[in-house]
């Protein structure tokens, strides 16, 4: 059952139970499972937003949030000392979804990874600069 | 060009002639390596120097043999042998040598005949452990085995000069700047991006062009074309500040060359009474910057061939 309306003026202590009701009411009548509602109160208001299925924390060098932590590639080519890799990101046994940029850890620099071999990788940043005056 | 960081940084057999450090960086064709060697920043398309054997060039293959990388692709193979040192030879790199006295009558004596086994030389001796020259020395390599000759003891006539061989670039200090060209290698060649400032601000040039092929300086960005009175207006200038601010702003024509100041003029509207000052950014320094790239990462297991 929705709260009823705000007469506005309400003290952040009395919204609770209204903000509370509210939550329970979105719950109730959400079709989809798994799924909800979060209501934060923050010093600069209240926020109200659909609920996802929580993820990873990201470490120093991980993923932005909302990204697939790990997704299944398939090393195409090399480059740069990297190498070109095809994503899946719904698994191998759908279509590819994306190109990016693979590099391996711990592969001594005389080794090399052959196109068409398939690994589980987790996205990270590396730095990048210029060379040109 | 750019570029990009190596997440794993320098999984390799050391050199003899000096031993790396990291980071290491390669370029986004993949054509060249930016890393310490021998406690200097380079840049090369290769690991360490190459070893010239009687004029023929043989380039560090990154597989260690005793312990350190050897040389191949030339017309000698070069390695570090267990047992006679650094040598050099047109058998398959990495091969067990051996060298042996043929006596021609054991029975008359033992220090007549020829001595024989593999074909091959050691580097800087005749008849004791072989070294490899330092970058930019050269030493006469002796032969070996079937190529010592008939002298026990002696000197085998049999030899090849062996120097080193490596063009490059290098950062006298530092780690980002202009890298001179060393031996036959021509021109400079640049790791980082040029950084200005302006009081406690900083200005680094971005790594990217924009639609216009222009970097960007920090806060600084070109500006092609503005809206004023409600018509286009052609800009085509570098703007510091917002361009048609009643405050007025400062603006540049030209981008700014490393290692010099640059000057950003006051400009103001034509009915403003705004003043203000011209905005000179002193050179800072070559930096890495802070831009990044998105890639995927695993972990293989670490695998190196050794002999």
């Amino acid at each position: 059952m929705l709260p009823p309306k705000l007469a506005g003026g309400e003290s952040i202590k009395g919204l609770r139970g209204w903000l509370n009701q509210l939550r329970d009411h979105v719950r109730a009548t959400t079709p989809f499972a798994g799924a909800g509602v979060s209501v934060d109160q923050t010093p600069g208001g209240t926020r109200i937003s659909t609920k996802t299925a929580p993820s990873a924390s990201p470490k120093s060098k991980a993923a932005s949030s909302g990204e697939t932590p790990a997704v299944c590639l398939e090393i195409t080519g090399s480059s740069g000392g990297s190498y070109e890799v095809d994503i899946y990101g719904d698994g191998f046994a759908y279509a590819k979804t994306a190109s990016g940029t693979l590099q391996a850890l711990n592969l001594a620099l005389a080794s090399t990874l052959s196109t068409g071999e398939r690994y589980v990788g987790s996205k990270v940043s590396i730095a990048i600069t210029g060379d040109e005056a | 060009m750019s570029w990009r960081e190596r997440l794993t940084p320098m999984l390799l057999p050391p050199h003899p002639g000096g031993s790396f450090s990291g980071p290491l960086y390669t370029s986004n064709d993949g054509a060249l390596h930016c890393y310490g060697f021998a406690g200097k920043r380079v840049i090369s398309s290769q690991f360490g120097y190459s070893i010239k054997a009687a004029g023929s060039v043989s380039t560090p293959n990154k597989i260690s043999y005793s312990g350190y990388m050897g040389f191949s692709g030339g017309s000698y193979n070069i390695w570090l042998d267990p047992t006679y040192g650094w040598v050099a030879s047109t058998l398959a790199i990495g091969t067990a040598l051996l060298e042996y006295f043929q006596p021609t009558d054991p029975s008359v004596s033992t220090t007549v005949g020829s001595y024989a086994g593999d074909a091959f030389y050691t580097i800087g001796s005749a008849s004791g452990s072989g070294s490899l020259p330092s970058l930019g020395g050269s030493l006469t390599a002796y032969g070996r085995g079937s190529l010592r000759g008939s002298t026990y003891g002696g000197t085998s006539s049999s030899s090849i000069a062996v120097t080193t061989s490596w063009d490059y670039w290098q950062l006298s200090t530092g780690t980002y700047g202009k890298f001179a060209p060393q031996n036959s290698a021509s021109g400079y060649k640049y790791f980082g991006v040029p950084q200005w400032k302006k009081g406690e601000t900083l200005y680094t040039r971005s790594i990217s062009l924009d639609a216009h092929s222009k970097h960007s300086y920090g806060s600084i960005s070109w500006v092609e074309t503005a809206t004023k009175d409600g018509e286009p207006v052609t800009v085509q200038k570098f703007v510091l500040g917002t361009w048609g601010s009643d405050d007025g702003w400062n603006e540049a024509s030209s981008a700014p060359s490393a290692e010099s100041s640059w000057t950003l003029s006051f400009a103001k509207n034509e009915d403003s009474e705004a003043e203000g000052e011209n905005a000179t950014l002193s050179w800072n320094a070559w930096v890495l910057g802070e831009e990044t790239m998105e890639i995927y990462s695993i972990n293989a297991s670490i695998w190196r061939v050794t002999q």
